[in-house]
């Protein structure tokens, strides 16, 4: 089926194993790495805010200028222009290690908007009654932020991995390995149409995995 | 009630800056407010009157730009952040959205705020359920906020309030989202935790209803100023301002409408006279009537009637219609007037 289907898939079908495989090792070490910075720099913007819990305007200036800033690159200059940095932190610039970094850049600051979205959008009235009841402000963030926006948070983390799927078929290009690497060198340059769609397809099936998960967590913190 | 205050304002004056235009607003001004220890205390005004922030200087969720706020004679504005947090556990609060923790149980949403407290997990267990007791939800605990009533989320907002066994508890409209008969029920359990705790309990409305079956004492908020505060059965028995007279309008019913005063549904004739006759004492009115009836030979014609009882003593009154000759009606009338009561002719024929 496979060799009739997608023949030149069933040619290379190690590689073609390896780079699913590749793929969702990036996905699972920068997912974890940029969900961790991304909830931190989230909840600094949303508590440091005018009128947040621990209003604090430098901060939130600088982390929201800084944000800005590396939302306005570029994601496949952004490698480059990271490569220097990535050779000094992984060692190496290509591979899944040479990726980790690069793709942490990229995603962390959009990550933060939605993890910051996500936290503002809870309503006001519960921050306030954690105030009234004498709560610290780490006590506010844990037992209220953060608790009480479990859905929202893996709402926004679903729509950010699957950005990140995304970019991590981009970094591909740049030697990293990975489906996108694969959907290049065969699809692409060797101009095999069926290459193309079975990654793709495999693309598609992440996606759906992702977005089910995220579903399913969503829906089960939602009373 | 000891005459003891237990919250004070001195001279508190609060302006916010409009994030649109800039503009300065003053939304509280030069307030001076004496709070009894163990009282119920109530400030009514409209929408935008300040009400929210008022109360909220309370506990120092706002802090006022002049004057200062008093807590047990300390003074709240200038505390440490570790000591306001502290102070703050002395003061419940609940609103008029209830503020439920969507993702916890009604017991978990009451025992929120000794969460990360020293007691143990038995004590934290007894005292939720001993409140949810109290507040009359005893079989709610493992419910989540949800699928409760407006009423029944306002009491475990109440239960949740008093867990850290406050001297005050703060009330920011809390009866404004609910209908009348669970406004009812909630007023009655504050009436009762005052009796049964003897906990000092700050309404903030713009339901005069609630102040009058609430509150001991009371303040009227007009864009930001006090323009009238005192005990309840005083105010409501001799409102000193437009502002006052109209939210005690909202609660009686002697207030006959235009359209029936110059309407002929009256049928005043010859030397009739359309009175309205309210209690400014306890003195009974109805006796007053009898009285005119038989020593000037008139008749008084009751057409609306509203007298109740608040805090002991009568309230309200009677609109008459006095007819006979016209040296009678006017000897009735300046008899009346005499009395403890406060007469004000509607209409005459
Ligand atoms: N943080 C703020 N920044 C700017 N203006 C504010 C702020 N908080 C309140 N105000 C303004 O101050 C005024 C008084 O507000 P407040 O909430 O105290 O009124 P209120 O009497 O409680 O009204 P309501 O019955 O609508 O709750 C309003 O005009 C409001 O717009
Ligand atoms: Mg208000």
């Amino acid at each position: 089926m496979l060799s009739k289907l997608f023949p030149n898939v069933a040619l290379n079908y190690n590689i073609f194993q390896n780079s699913i495989v590749q793929t969702v090792e990036m996905l699972i070490i920068t997912g974890i790495i940029s969900f961790l910075i991304s909830l931190i720099i989230g909840v600094l913007l949303v508590v440091t805010k005018k009128d947040g819990i621990a209003s604090n305007p430098v901060v939130w200036n600088i982390l929201d200028k800084i944000i800005n800033l590396f939302r306005s690159i570029p994601f496949i200059i952004l490698i480059a222009a990271l490569i220097p940095l990535t050779r000094v932190l992984s060692g190496t610039a290509i591979g899944v290690k040479g990726t980790i970094f690069p793709l942490i850049v990229g995603i962390v600051p959009f990550f933060s908007r939605q993890i910051e979205s996500a936290l503002n959008d809870l309503d006001q009235g519960l921050i306030e009654s954690g105030q009234v009841m004498g709560l610290s402000t780490f006590q506010i963030i844990k037992s209220i932020y953060l608790k009480e926006s479990i859905s929202n948070i893996s709402r926004v983390t679903t729509i950010t991995f699957i950005s990140l799927i995304g970019l991590t078929a981009i970094v591909g290009v740049v030697g990293g390995g990975g489906i996108g690497d694969f959907a290049i060198q065969y699809g692409f340059q060797q101009n095999e149409q069926d290459a193309t769609f079975a990654c793709i397809i495999v693309l598609l099936v992440i996606v759906t995995i992702v977005q089910i998960i995220g579903t399913l967590v969503s829906r089960k913190t939602t009373h | 009630m000891t005459e003891e205050n237990i919250i004070t304002f001195d001279h508190v004056s609060k302006e916010f800056t409009r994030a649109d235009s800039k503009e300065k607003l003053q939304v509280l001004k030069n307030i001076n407010l004496k709070i009894h220890k163990g009282s119920i205390f109530g400030i009514i005004g409209y929408s935008g009157a300040g009400k929210s922030t008022l109360i909220r200087c309370i506990n120092g969720i706002e802090l006022p730009d002049t004057g200062k706020v008093d807590f047990e004679d300390i003074e709240i504005n200038h505390m440490p952040k570790k000591q306001l947090r502290e102070t703050r556990k002395e003061m419940g609060m609940i609103f008029q959205q209830f503020n439920l923790m969507p993702s916890r149980t009604v017991f978990e949403n009451v025992a929120l705020p000794i969460k990360y407290s020293k007691q143990s997990q038995q004590q934290i267990k007894d005292k939720v359920l001993e409140l949810l007791k109290i507040v009359g939800l005893p079989d709610k605990a493992d419910a989540f906020p949800s699928t409760l009533s407006g009423g029944q989320k306002q009491r475990v907002a109440i239960a949740r309030a008093l867990v850290n066994d406050p001297k005050v508890l703060l009330c920011d409209e809390a009866t404004s989202a609910l209908d009348p008969q669970t406004t009812e029920d909630i007023i009655q359990l504050l009436r009762r935790l005052n009796h049964e705790l003897d906990i000092t309990i700050v309404v903030v409305t713009h339901e005069m209803q609630v102040i009058e079956e609430l509150c001991d004492d009371v303040a009227v908020l007009d864009k930001g100023k006090i323009v009238e505060q005192g005990d309840v059965y005083s105010v409501f028995v001799d409102p000193k301002t437009p502002l006052t007279k109209k939210f005690i309008a909202t609660t009686s019913k002697l207030n006959l409408p235009d359209e029936v005063l110059n309407s002929n549904l009256l049928k005043l004739h010859d030397n009739d006279l359309l009175v309205k006759v309210t209690y400014i004492s306890s003195k009974a009115i109805e006796p007053l009537i009898s009285a005119i009836s038989r020593k000037f030979n008139v008749d008084a014609n009751i057409i609306v009637g509203d007298i109740k009882i608040l805090r002991g003593k009568p309230l309200g009154g009677l609109v008459i219609i006095l007819s006979g000759k016209q040296s009678d009606v006017s000897g009735a009338l300046s008899y009346i007037k005499e009395k403890q009561v406060r007469t004000e002719v509607l209409a005459s024929a």
